[in-house]
């Protein structure tokens, strides 16, 4: 048998399908369209959307993210270890070295009213309070900067293993004995062609407080005319250049 | 004199190889590589989307051939009915991957080839008695005799008997319903002549 000839007997067997039902074909396209998820949108136009919600979710880390003016100070509780040179004086030890162990508290600007009380032995309390003379005691310190500067992450957690990349920078205001609170001011005046930011992290509470005692408790003349109040400003310096920080005693 | 093998190079073999193809397979080879982007119908775009109006006329496009081609390879109507059930489920779900290479005949055909061999070689395994060959399109007892041979052919010969000469498939429409090579299908289809050829002559040619 020839090829052709067995092609053509093939061909002749094939079998006429009847069509299917219009009722069968409706419900075969009924069931098959049931399955069909619901239109998807425009890859083009998806792929704007989710740059939309990125754009979106950017804005809101720029409006609430950020907390350079947050009133309230982030209090970290952690002591700050410090290592102290052996053979040395107490007295020629850096002021760092005496008030490294206080709490820190990561803040550009606080005001906090500070009461400063003798012990309870002493029958007179002193507690000053208010604006002193002059009404803005100004110490501006241009703080040596350290070779090492500090994560931006490590700024609200300080390293547990040394304060260097800490300045501590020391300014003394005059306070009037009759005051009965003193309100402190510490803020960063770091101009804005230097590149990098600068914190304050203030411990100046703890730091008058105690000194004050100390103040009260050595010399004993409350009625003396002022009282030299020692504040402490724990200053962390990313830049590289020097900043300029300004204590104000109000 | 130089002698022509010893200027070839040494990887002579592929040369002489490549050499000795025929003008009709580098022409068909040449036909194949720049063949044409068959047309599509205007509403698959849309039909993409999954919009439901456009699915539909795909759907009444293209449900006879289906339909057809199921009813040939599946001896039950109701096997044919669920493969061509299933055929449109995944078109509808594949046409946002579908690019579009095979015309959208062929695609359709080739799922519904692939559904109706997994019911073939499910039958192999467990095998069903109770078809018969439906009484209504026997036109004689010769047409019946050879539906009969194609069909007691393995399942993977009467498909491509099936689709060369009662789809009458070009034999790339074949290759790409089957996922084939031009050459594979060239070889099964000669295969499955041969098979018919046997079976028919040792039925005393009928």
């Amino acid at each position: 048998m020839k090829q052709s000839e067995m092609e053509n007997i093939l061909r002749r067997a094939a079998p006429r399908v009847v069509p299917m039902g219009a009722e069968r074909a409706r419900q075969v396209l009924q069931n098959a369209l049931a399955t069909v998820p619901e239109p998807r949108p425009n890859r083009f136009w998806g792929g704007f959307r989710i740059a939309g919600m990125g754009a979106s979710v950017a804005a809101l880390m720029v409006c609430f993210g950020t907390t350079v003016d947050a009133p309230i100070a982030v209090p970290v509780t952690r002591a700050v270890p410090v290592a102290i040179p052996r053979r040395q004086a107490s007295g020629k030890r850096p002021a760092s070295d005496l008030q490294a162990t206080y709490p820190v508290a990561i803040a550009t600007t606080m005001k906090r009213a500070i009461a400063v009380a003798a012990p309870d032995a002493t029958p007179r309390r002193i507690r000053l309070h208010r604006a002193v003379h002059p009404p803005t005691v100004v110490a501006r310190a241009a703080p040596k900067v350290l070779p090492d500067v500090l994560p931006v992450p490590a700024v609200v957690t300080p390293p547990t293993s040394t304060d260097e990349p800490f300045l501590f920078v020391a300014a003394t205001g005059t306070v009037a004995p009759s005051e009965e609170s003193l309100t402190v001011t510490v803020r960063t005046d770091v101009p804005a062609s230097v590149p990098g930011r600068a914190e304050v992290a203030t411990v100046q509470n703890v730091a008058v407080q105690q000194v004050a005692v100390q103040q009260v408790a050595v010399a004993g003349t409350p009625n003396s005319d002022t009282v030299n109040v020692p504040v402490w400003a724990h200053v962390a310096v990313e830049t590289g250049h020097d900043p300029v920080m300004t204590l104000t005693v109000l | 004199m130089t002698n022509a093998v010893s200027i070839l190079p040494d990887k002579s073999p592929a040369v002489i190889s490549a050499l000795s193809l025929s003008a009709s397979d580098l022409w068909s080879r040449f036909v194949a590589r720049h063949r044409a982007v068959p047309e599509q119908p205007a509403y698959l775009p849309l039909a993409r989307t999954g919009n439901a109006d456009a699915l539909a006329l795909l759907y009444a496009d293209y449900r006879e051939p289906v339909w057809r081609l199921c009813r040939r390879l599946l001896l039950s109507e109701a096997d044919a009915q669920d493969v061509l059930q299933t055929t449109f489920v995944k078109a509808f779900a594949g046409l946002p991957g579908f690019r579009g290479d095979a015309s959208v005949k062929t695609w359709l055909l080739r799922i519904a080839v692939n559904e109706a061999n997994t019911i073939l070689r499910r039958r192999e395994a467990v095998p069903i008695t109770e078809e018969t060959p439906e009484p209504t399109t026997v036109g004689d007892a010769e047409r019946v005799a050879v539906r009969s041979l194609v069909d007691a052919l393995k399942p993977e010969f009467r498909t491509v008997i099936v689709l060369r000469f009662w789809e009458e498939l070009s034999y790339e429409e074949i290759a790409t319903v089957l996922n084939l090579p031009l050459p594979g299908v060239k070889m099964r289809l000669h295969r499955a002549k041969e098979a018919f050829r046997k079976m028919y002559g040792e039925e005393g040619a009928l």
